[in-house]
């Protein structure tokens, strides 16, 4: 120790990283948070759950950019535990007494803490939002990204870290990070909850999307239940911090007043929020918030399809789906070239949003004069945990499956479904569909279960006899000429039920 | 005079920590003693603003440490070592003492200067990136009492600064105290005698609360003349005043 005045330093400087006192504060804040020593484990975290779901999504930027959003889920979670452990750090270092001695505002300081926090976790919510849409940048063949949902994720861990921030300031524990970790991870559920109870002011929840199948590809984003998501979420950051200057302790009555004011406008921007999520209505088009809603908004998005040519019939998708068209084509193709020309047969293939012909989410159907084969972008939806690369070949598998079922079923008639038709005949029309199948490279007769069943030909429940094996055997084992001459000639009889095995060549 | 007390209590419930203390002290070091529990931790904790009194004034700096204004003035110019040193384990020794630079409020453009200045006196300058986990006790403490002199303090307040040093640096410390004292009004808490004797200029023994006895170190030792017990004259001092208190 110097006893000779101020002491000229050596061997070591402060870096004037900034001139204010709130950047230095920030700077010291930011290299000493507990979020910077949680940033690598929460993305690796990260990237084996939330990004892998993501990045198994098809490659569309719609859907991309709404998972992104739900992803705020975990990530909102530990970033609301770590802030509480953050903000109760002066109790547990029993450095509160030393703290009180000094001038600036607690509450100045507390902000600093938060802050550092807050922006270790945007940062890591950004990367990653950043890693989805470089990845889906350059996988995406249409389209462009959608901010909306991103901004609502990340002004969601920024709510996230400011409540769990203000729960270990004012209610400091040993139990409070682990208390608001679970809580934070739970309280989105909250709004799904509502939702099955058809309160839509559930849809608050940022882990709600006003998104359907199709959304940023036929039809438009409607950012309305993301304004209103913003709205709610900056009240709740605005009442947490708020909620931090109002103890006595945060400073004097400036601080204090300030708190109450921010309080005040936090609560009345949460409330706006929920009570205009209470307002939203489902369209086809999605979810939709009258207050921010015109008829323009509905408006489909125009795009040019890309279409094989060379295939039996047109097959046309959206440009979104361009990298999937030849699996597609090799899927259906084949089906269709067995029953080209016969009556029922499609003339096109199109991709259509759910709105037209009344498609479902991971439908397809054949229907209008002439027929046309619809299908619906839900049979590009993947399963959570796989990706898309990896469930593409069981995908086109499957759509194959429908494919034929749905086609067959429309060209030689749906067997006896109805009841009218005698045995006899429902077993002509189960030898050809099983021999179609056979030739396009499906089971002749697929399993029986309850989900597979589609009331389509060879699918009726219970095993097929010999006879009808051996008849559609006999029919398969014809050549692409010869069976399609046979079915040109004999369709009508068949679905009229004028057949009998023995008539099958 | 930057400390003027009169009359002040502070009770915890139904114990009266501080029973009517009187004091005026002003530029110089005093040195405040007395036995465990006496009210010297309390007396100096509402000097350094963390709790107000029961009864009684207290002005600090020229200031009344209960309006908002003033108080946050006093805690400008104002540093504390408090008994028990809490540290944040991740700061360097530099980030610790600029933390405290920046909460006291410090103009930005002289807070890295000070920050060097205050490390260099306590002789922790070859340890000024090293993490405070990784200093010893009597390291800690030297952390502590660059965060409480970074400002440089015209109020300076500490509680057992010389706990955990070791001889050769409480030698040195002392002379730190002497050279602090010849601008600010430093206060330091003790049970060594030997650190008073010293360092400082005037001494303030307490006991139960009340200061039984403020004068200079000389007239301690000269009230322990031919009464008290111990090995040093400081020593024999402040048992006779103590066995007089009590008696």
């Amino acid at each position: 120790m110097s006893a000779v005045g101020p002491a000229v330093p050596t061997g070591w400087r402060l870096r004037a990283w900034s001139r204010s006192a709130a950047g230095r504060l920030m700077r010291l804040e930011l290299h000493r948070s507990t979020m910077l020593l949680l940033l690598v484990p929460v993305a690796l975290l990260l990237g084996f759950t939330e990004l892998r779901n993501n990045l198994g999504q098809a490659p569309l930027w719609g859907a991309r950019s709404i998972v992104v959003q739900r992803s705020m889920e975990l990530v909102g979670g530990i970033v609301a535990g770590v802030a509480a452990w953050t903000a109760a750090r002066d109790r547990r270092r029993h450095i509160t007494e030393l703290l009180a001695t000094t001038a600036r505002p607690a509450w100045v300081r507390q902000i600093a803490a938060w802050a550092a926090v807050a922006v270790w976790s945007l940062l890591l919510y950004g990367a990653y939002v950043a890693v989805v849409f470089v990845v889906t940048a350059r996988q995406a063949t249409w389209g462009s990204p959608n901010w909306w949902p991103a901004a609502v994720g990340a002004t969601a861990v920024v709510a996230c870290s400011a409540v769990g921030f203000a729960f270990g300031a004012l209610i400091p524990g040993r139990f409070t990070a682990p208390l608001v970790t679970i809580g934070a991870l739970l309280a989105p559920q909250i709004g799904t909850l509502a939702l099955q109870r058809n309160q839509q002011w559930g849809r608050i929840s940022p882990v709600e999307d006003p998104g359907t199948s199709g959304t940023g590809v036929f039809v438009p984003y409607h950012a309305g239940l993301s304004i209103v998501q913003l709205i709610f979420l900056v009240g709740v950051i605005l009442a947490a911090l708020g909620a931090l200057a109002i103890p006595p302790r945060a400073g004097g009555r400036g601080v204090h007043r300030a708190g109450v004011v921010a309080v005040a406008v936090g609560v009345a921007f949460a409330a706006t929020g929920l009570a205009l999520a209470g307002t939203a209505r489902q369209t086809a088009q999605g979810i939709v918030i009258p207050a921010f809603h015109t008829a323009a908004d509905d408006r489909p998005i125009a795009y040019t399809p890309v279409c094989d040519s060379n295939a039996t019939v047109p097959i046309c998708l959206h440009p979104a789906y361009r990298a999937v068209l030849p699996s597609v084509v090799n899927a259906i193709d084949p089906v269709l070239a067995e029953v080209a020309g016969l009556p029922g047969t499609p003339t096109r293939v199109t991709l259509a949003p759910t709105t037209v012909v009344g498609l479902k989410g991971g439908d397809l159907r054949v229907s209008g004069n002439p027929p046309v084969f619809y299908l619906s972008p839900g049979l590009f939806v993947l399963q959570p945990g796989t990706t898309f690369a990896s469930a593409l070949d069981p995908q086109i598998q499957q759509l194959r499956q429908d494919a034929a079922d749905a086609v067959i079923a429309k060209v030689i008639g749906q067997t006896g479904s109805d009841g009218t038709m005698t045995s006899n005949a429902v077993a002509v029309q189960t030898a050809i569909a099983a021999g179609i199948r056979q030739v396009v490279g499906l089971p002749a007769f697929p399993a029986a279960d309850a989900t597979n069943a589609r009331s389509a030909p060879g699918q009726q429940g219970s095993p097929p006899s010999p006879a009808v094996g051996a008849a559609a055997t006999r029919f398969a084992a014809l050549s692409s000429s010869a069976r399609h001459a046979w079915l040109v000639a004999n369709v009508a009889a068949v679905r009229a039920g004028q057949l009998t095995l023995a008539d099958i060549p | 005079m930057n400390v003027e007390i009169a009359d002040l209590t502070r009770r915890f419930g139904r114990t009266q920590a501080v029973a009517g203390v009187t004091l005026d002290t002003g530029v110089g070091v005093f040195g405040l003693l007395g036995p465990n529990g006496a009210g010297k931790t309390s007396l100096l904790r509402m000097m350094g603003t963390v709790i107000g009194p029961t009864s009684g004034t207290l002005r600090l700096l020229g200031r009344d440490p209960r309006a908002h204004r003033s108080r946050t003035e006093i805690r400008r110019r104002l540093g504390y070592l408090p008994q028990a040193l809490g540290y944040y384990p991740g700061f360097t020794v530099a980030e610790f003492v600029e933390y405290f630079a920046l909460l006291k409020e410090m103009p930005t453009s002289s807070v890295p200067r000070a920050v060097a200045t205050a490390i260099e006196r306590v002789g922790l300058g070859d340890r000024a990136r090293s993490k405070l986990r990784t200093l010893s006790g009597g390291m800690l403490r030297r952390a502590g009492i660059a965060q409480a002199i970074v400002n440089e303090p015209e109020l300076l307040l500490l509680d057992e600064p010389t706990a955990g040093l070791d001889p050769e640096q409480r030698v040195e410390f002392r002379t730190l105290l002497r050279e602090l004292g010849q601008r600010s009004t430093v206060i330091v808490s003790t049970h060594l005698v030997e650190d008073v004797g010293a360092a400082c200029s005037e001494v303030g023994l307490m006991n139960a609360g009340r200061i039984v006895f403020h004068g200079t170190p000389d007239e301690l030792v000269a009230r322990g003349e031919g009464h008290g017990v111990g090995d040093a004259p400081l020593e024999r001092g402040y048992s006779a005043v103590l066995a007089a208190a009590r008696s």
